[in-house]
């Protein structure tokens, strides 16, 4: 695949159910080299039904659906490419495995018909595509790391080996989009850490796009490039994951995503319990509660809650990070205001009014910022 | 023992079974996988010979292929022959008569596979007609075995059906249902009995066989 050339989804899909419900998506995204675009939101918000109007198993009642320069979908001009066509392979929650087909013929079950119809008409046709597909389901078998696996049947698997089959029978046809239906959702923690960080590597190597629902923020943090937010049957934002994290356009936005700062860094030194993370010109000190190692690329995640102001240097005390901020702007939330603080990144800081007025804050004030090192969520890219 | 009466049913439950086996696998599908609002119609036509008596049912055969009708005018100068009173008017009957006992399983068996199954399929570039052959029949084994049996076994057994349509000519339309029925009317007690026999063994063979294979007694159930 041309790395430089725009692969962009656009997406105008409207449908109402019966009952009630009115699905209204619009979604325009540039997939190239292999990004993944996170679908989030809470559950019933409508990403499924999305994801299946791409993929081509549901029909719009009105709605435009193009990917590249294909039109899979057009409405008004009655445009509809059926699955088959749209070269979009589409993995569920629960494996769906066909149950009569081995690890081996479930893998290539798609692939003879990602063959082009010129060599299938070609004579020994049969030989070489068997040959093609032996050495494709070898190798995509040892990417997703089922070899040796192939003579099982699927009742033999366990979830995560069905999952990887699963995923190895969609990308071994090639697809031109994976579309993922939460499907780590089903797999115990350890495995679902493992299986995303192989997904994700494999999509890059491939650059194969992606589209991923979710409702889980540390996968669409984990995996996500790209991410739109997905409440009541509308697609609220859409953009790059720490942007729309961190700049949630309405408050709606902000409470699916969880309040919390999203900065984008990089680990720079792990040791004595801590992870040194760069982000932009300033270093943060977390507490190591996984290993990741050094120039893993991190998000670190702060919530406004965990965020205490200083207007004075501090004695000894435990709290690891200490930064020069000044006050952009301070609003009332309830009880508490929310000071909004400009330290080299963006970060939010909830306190008591009283704590305000005994500071004496205002806006443009230089202050500094602490966050204990246990307070900052490390979520390392998968 | 009648073994010609008996072997003419044979024969023509093999070719009713076989003959319902290729038209009905369609016609289940379409059933089952058609988008058509109306396709109830054409699941009410096919239960139909459940609850019609089979002389009703036989009657409307004979007018239908009868010399009357444009497909039996139709028949007769293509074959020489009328349908009526002949082995193939009889074949043709017994479809009908035996629809509903091949069609029933085979479409509950086809609705019972994982719709999710054939959406992996179609996403992965394959059509719906090889997604039926390479996922949904391999899955539906037991329900196209059961079918198969059942409209053999139904057939074995037809009387008001062959006997409205085809008679009561020995080695061609006298069934082994008829030749038990003549037996009676002519008080020939001792071949009824043994004929009757031979039937109530062998219908209660397929059954017993039925019944093990909805059990999973010797096809595995799917996951």
């Amino acid at each position: 695949m041309d790395q430089a050339a725009a692969v962009t989804l656009h997406v105008r899909l409207e449908r109402r159910f019966s009952g009630g419900f009115l699905l209204s998506a619009s979604l325009d995204a540039d997939l190239r080299g292999g990004a993944m675009l996170v679908l989030f939101g809470p559950s019933g918000a409508g990403k499924t039904t999305i994801l299946r109007q791409i993929a081509g198993l549901e029909r719009p009642d009105t709605g435009v659906v193009r990917f590249g320069d294909e039109v899979w979908c057009e409405t008004t001009r009655s445009v509809w490419q059926p699955p088959q066509s749209r070269g979009a392979a589409i993995v569920f929650q629960e494996p769906t495995l066909f149950p009569h087909l081995t690890v081996r013929d479930n893998i290539r079950y798609g692939i003879r018909h990602a063959v082009s119809i010129q060599d299938q008409i070609q004579d020994q046709i049969q030989d070489r595509i068997l040959d093609r597909s032996r050495i494709a389901v070898a190798e995509i078998a040892t990417m997703l790391g089922v070899a040796g696996l192939e003579n099982r049947y699927p009742r033999a698997l366990s979830g995560g080996e069905a999952q990887r089959v699963e995923l190895a029978r969609a990308l071994a046809t090639r697809p031109r989009l994976l579309l993922l239906d939460e499907p780590f959702a089903a797999l115990d923690a350890p495995t679902r850490v493992r299986l995303r960080r192989d997904v994700r590597s494999l999509l890059q190597t491939t650059g194969t796009p992606a589209i991923l629902v979710t409702h889980d923020r540390t996968e669409a943090l984990a995996m996500g490039d790209l991410i739109a937010v997905v409440i009541d049957g509308r697609i609220r934002q859409v953009g790059a994951v720490a942007d729309v994290f961190t700049r949630p356009h309405d408050a709606g936005v902000a409470a699916a995503l969880g309040v919390e700062a999203v900065l984008p860094g990089r680990v720079v030194a792990v040791g004595g319990g801590l992870v040194e993370i760069a982000v932009g010109d300033i270093v943060l000190h977390a507490a190591e509660r996984e290993s990741i190692a050094a120039g893993a690329d991190v998000y670190a995640c702060i919530r406004a809650e965990d965020v205490t102001i200083e207007t004075r240097s501090p004695g000894q005390a435990s709290t690891r990070n200490h930064l020069a901020a000044r006050v952009v702007a301070i609003a009332t939330e309830g009880p508490v205001d929310r000071v909004t603080l400009d330290c080299g990144v963006a970060l939010d800081a909830l306190i008591t009014r009283r704590s305000r007025e005994e500071m004496q804050l205002s806006a443009g004030a230089q202050v500094t910022a602490a966050v204990k090192a246990t307070a900052i969520h490390v979520v390392p890219r998968a | 023992m009648d073994w010609t009466a008996l072997w003419l049913s044979v024969r023509l439950a093999s070719a009713t079974s076989a003959a319902l086996l290729v038209g009905g696998v369609p016609l289940a599908y379409w059933i089952v996988f058609s988008p058509r609002r109306w396709k109830y119609v054409v699941e009410a036509i096919v239960a139909l010979p459940l609850v019609l008596p089979p002389t009703v049912l036989g009657f409307y055969v004979l007018i239908a292929i009868g010399p009357l009708s444009p497909i039996g005018r139709a028949y007769a100068r293509v074959a020489g022959h009328g349908l009526p009173f002949t082995f193939e008017g009889l074949l043709i009957a017994s479809m009908l008569y035996s629809l509903p006992f091949a069609v029933q399983p085979f479409s509950a068996e086809f609705a019972a596979v994982d719709r999710r199954l054939l959406e992996a399929s179609w996403s992965l570039g394959v059509s719906r007609a090889e997604t039926f052959r390479r996922i949904v029949l391999p899955l539906s084994v037991r329900g196209l075995v059961t079918g198969i049996v059942l409209s053999f076994a139904h057939t074995l057994g037809e009387f008001g059906v062959v006997l409205m349509v085809g008679g009561n000519l020995p080695g061609v339309t006298r069934t082994v249902s008829i030749s038990i029925y003549d037996a009676v009317q002519s008080l020939d007690y001792a071949l009824a009995s043994r004929t009757s026999l031979v039937l109530l063994v062998v219908s209660f063979a397929i059954l017993t066989a039925v019944y093990a294979l909805q059990r999973s007694v010797w096809i595995k159930p799917r996951l």
